[in-house]
């Protein structure tokens, strides 16, 4: 098994990828992926205020201190184990064209460059 | 089998490692003793049980005095009785500690330079890293029939120690539910907590977040890949065993000892927050984060529903730079102002703790003739230490040649912008104000004290300030500071404003006094009485507030005036071995032999 031989998915992800994950996971939570929509250059209010909590911690921080405190996030407040391949490729899956989406638009975003 | 544990002292919080571990011996049919090194004497307890096991759960810090009662039992009994230690102690320095009969070579690759490199003398017998939930009982039905505890894992033994000083683990115990209830008999036949009306416990076990004074981040990387990170009783469970707790012991208020209780609004907080208060109701006190709190405050409101009386939520510094470039808090100033905010306006009272005297560079002074060279410096650390990008300052600010006026003024600037201050003691007075500002009722502010493993004790010795001698530190943390960057009147200035900073939180007016003036004086006795009476008055009405009769009182405040005065004494080891002295040891007959005074 990868898990045994050290190698995480979750691991390899950049901190946009495990940023927009908590996005998704924090809305299925509260039962609100359905209604989110990206029409043109319109974003979603829930997306924005959530970039807008997070982006101001993470701005200051290296990449792998971003991949960290969010990798705690997606732990805790999603109960996601981050260290389980199956379950992390399967969000990833589940979820790939929203994800990537939101990963364009975090590339925008000067604070998380 | 007989099993005798040993603790150094007692504290107002159940020592629910050694009840658990005493609540599984049980279960396994064995009998359970307890020993506080504090006001037991040791070798005659031992030679009047005479235990079949002794067992230590250890903090660094405490380890080396259990180290010294260990090694008196074992000069006198050898392997008539088996000595065994888990706890955190154990966990993050297995490879250090040399056990009985065994002639230990340090591997070459365990550690980094904040590990110290001394061998440990235990005389121990084994040592449990991680979870015992797994290898103790195992290790009980392997002594008792005389089999070998080499095939056990997280068990170090003489026989199964590796070269590179790795242990095999087991997964997490993702089951708590399947665990007996914690044996308090044990404790509270020994202890005053018998008779003290706060009982604590545990919901859960685990914390994902890197705080860096904290063991959490080094232990979520031991166990990478060894099952879910948090684990939880289920709620019927855990009500379950607090009733079981009221119906036997005397009880008025609860403290719930979790890292972090809640993360988030979830079924298990929904369930509790409805059966709680008809189970149990009993006011009770939390531990949360305050970012939490601000991405979800419905956890406040559950909590408040469930009867939550008071809340910890530790700020751990006023100062940006600290908070997020040291500590790695991950949490913003409007998060914490945030989250005490929704505290006040649902009643509930908070309990901070912030964390002084942290060797922090300062900024060089624009009238220093230094300053382009320390200047220079402090942005090179930044970006190769702290790894800032620095870009938009480097293109506003030729750093190559000599700097003017404004050159200066734009760094000034920019330091002052990522929190960095002017003097030592601001970051300080910066921590206390954010505690003034967002109402803290009651908050504690020790002093940085590094502890073998955990990354900003790496920190302090990367920047210089701390040489990396752990021995000589001991378990108070509002004491002198050990860190070599100091002055004399610095650190006299920190301890006075880790006891005064209580103090205003009971009258913020005094503020400018005690800034100005009372932090310089060598008045420190006179202000840790000040610091007592404001924490006796805080705790009891309203963090943990209780009701006792008047001579209990009087009893309780002798009882922790002199143990709050022992935390605060220069060498709170030394003392203690010269309180037992005085009392009631034969200089031969404890910890090993003579004391040394």
């Amino acid at each position: 098994m990868a898990e045994l031989a050290g190698e995480f998915l979750a691991e390899r992800l950049s901190s946009r990828q495990l940023l927009a994950l908590l996005f998704v996971c924090e809305c299925r939570r509260k039962k609100t992926l359905t209604s989110l929509s990206f029409q043109g250059d319109a974003r979603p209010a829930a997306w924005t205020e959530f970039v807008d909590r997070f982006g101001a911690r993470l701005a200051k921080l290296p990449e792998a201190e971003r991949v960290y405190l969010i990798g705690s996030h997606l732990q805790s407040a999603e109960e996601i184990d981050i260290y389980s391949n199956a379950e992390i490729s399967g969000l990833l899956d589940q979820h790939r064209h929203l994800i990537e989406t939101l990963v364009r638009d975090l590339a925008q975003d000067p604070r998380l460059t | 089998m007989k099993i005798m544990f040993v603790m150094v002292k007692e504290d107002y919080i159940d020592p629910m490692n050694i009840e658990l571990l005493s609540a599984m011996a049980k279960q396994e049919g064995h009998e359970t003793f307890l020993n506080v090194l504090e006001h037991d004497n040791l070798m005659e307890e031992v030679g009047a049980i005479r235990p079949d096991i002794v067992a230590y759960s250890a903090k660094t810090g405490e380890s080396s005095v259990m180290y010294r009662a260990n090694r008196a039992i074992k000069a006198k009994y050898k392997d008539k009785i088996f000595t065994v230690m888990g706890g955190p102690h154990p966990t993050f320095n297995s490879m250090r500690m040399q056990l009985y009969g065994e002639d230990l070579k340090l591997p070459l690759t365990f550690s980094g330079p904040a590990m110290p490199r001394v061998v440990e003398d235990t005389q121990l017998d084994a040592l449990v890293v991680g979870e015992g939930d797994e290898p103790w009982p195992m290790m009980l039905k392997a002594l008792a029939v005389g089999g070998s505890l080499e095939g056990i894992s997280n068990v170090v033994t003489r026989g199964n120690r590796r070269a590179d000083g790795s242990v095999a683990l087991q997964e997490r115990n993702m089951t708590l539910d399947d665990l007996p209830y914690l044996d308090r008999d044990v404790v509270y036949g020994k202890t005053r907590l018998k008779e003290f009306g706060m009982r604590s416990l545990m919901a859960g076990r685990g914390c994902p977040f890197p705080c860096t004074y904290c063991f959490n981040a080094k232990y979520n990387a031991m166990y990478k890949g060894k099952g879910k990170m948090l684990n939880r009783y289920s709620v019927d469970r855990l009500l379950a065993e607090m009733e079981d707790m009221v119906r036997r012991h005397k009880t008025q208020f609860v403290k719930f000892y979790d890292d972090v209780f809640v993360f988030r609004t979830d079924d298990w907080l929904i369930e509790f927050a409805d059966k709680y208060p008809r189970a149990i109701g009993l006011p009770f006190h939390c531990l949360v984060r305050s970012d939490l709190v601000r991405r979800d405050p419905e956890i406040l409101t559950y909590l408040k529903k469930a009867g939550i009386k008071s809340i910890s939520m530790s700020i751990e510094s006023g100062n940006p730079f600290i908070r997020e470039q040291i500590f790695k808090r991950g949490m913003d100033a409007e998060d914490i102002r945030f989250a005490f905010d929704l505290c006040h306006k649902q009643d509930i009272h908070t309990f901070s703790n912030t964390i002084l005297a942290v060797p922090v560079p300062i900024i060089p002074s624009t009238a220093d003739p230094d300053f382009d060279q320390k200047a220079k410096d402090l942005v090179s650390h930044l970006e190769t230490y702290h790894k800032m990008n620095l870009g938009t300052l480097r293109s506003d600010v030729d750093l190559a040649g000599t700097l003017d006026q404004a050159a200066r003024k734009k760094l000034v600037e920019y330091f002052e912008s990522v929190g960095l201050r002017h003097r030592v003691l601001d970051y300080d007075i910066e921590s206390i104000d954010i505690n003034i500002q967002n109402g803290v009722v009651f908050g504690e502010f020790p002093e940085l004290h590094p502890y073998p493993g955990t990354p900003v004790s790496q920190y302090t010795i990367d920047v210089k300030a701390f040489d990396g001698d752990f021995e000589k530190l001991h378990q108070n943390y509002q004491t002198e500071s050990p860190f070599s960057c100091f002055t004399a009147q610095e650190k006299l200035e920190q301890v006075n404003l880790s006891l005064l900073g209580l103090v205003l939180l009971v009258f913020p007016s005094w503020r400018g006094l005690v800034v100005n003036h009372l932090i310089k004086r060598r008045w420190t006795k006179l202000y840790f009485v000040m610091y007592y009476l404001a924490k006796a008055y805080l705790i009891g009405t309203k963090i943990y507030p209780m009701k006792y009769s008047a001579g209990h009182i009087l009893r309780t405040v002798k009882e922790s005036f002199f143990s709050e005065l022992l935390k605060h004494s220069r060498d709170e080891g030394e003392k203690f071995y010269q309180k037992r002295k005085g009392l009631n040891a034969q200089p031969s007959e404890v910890l090993g032999g003579p004391w040394q005074s």
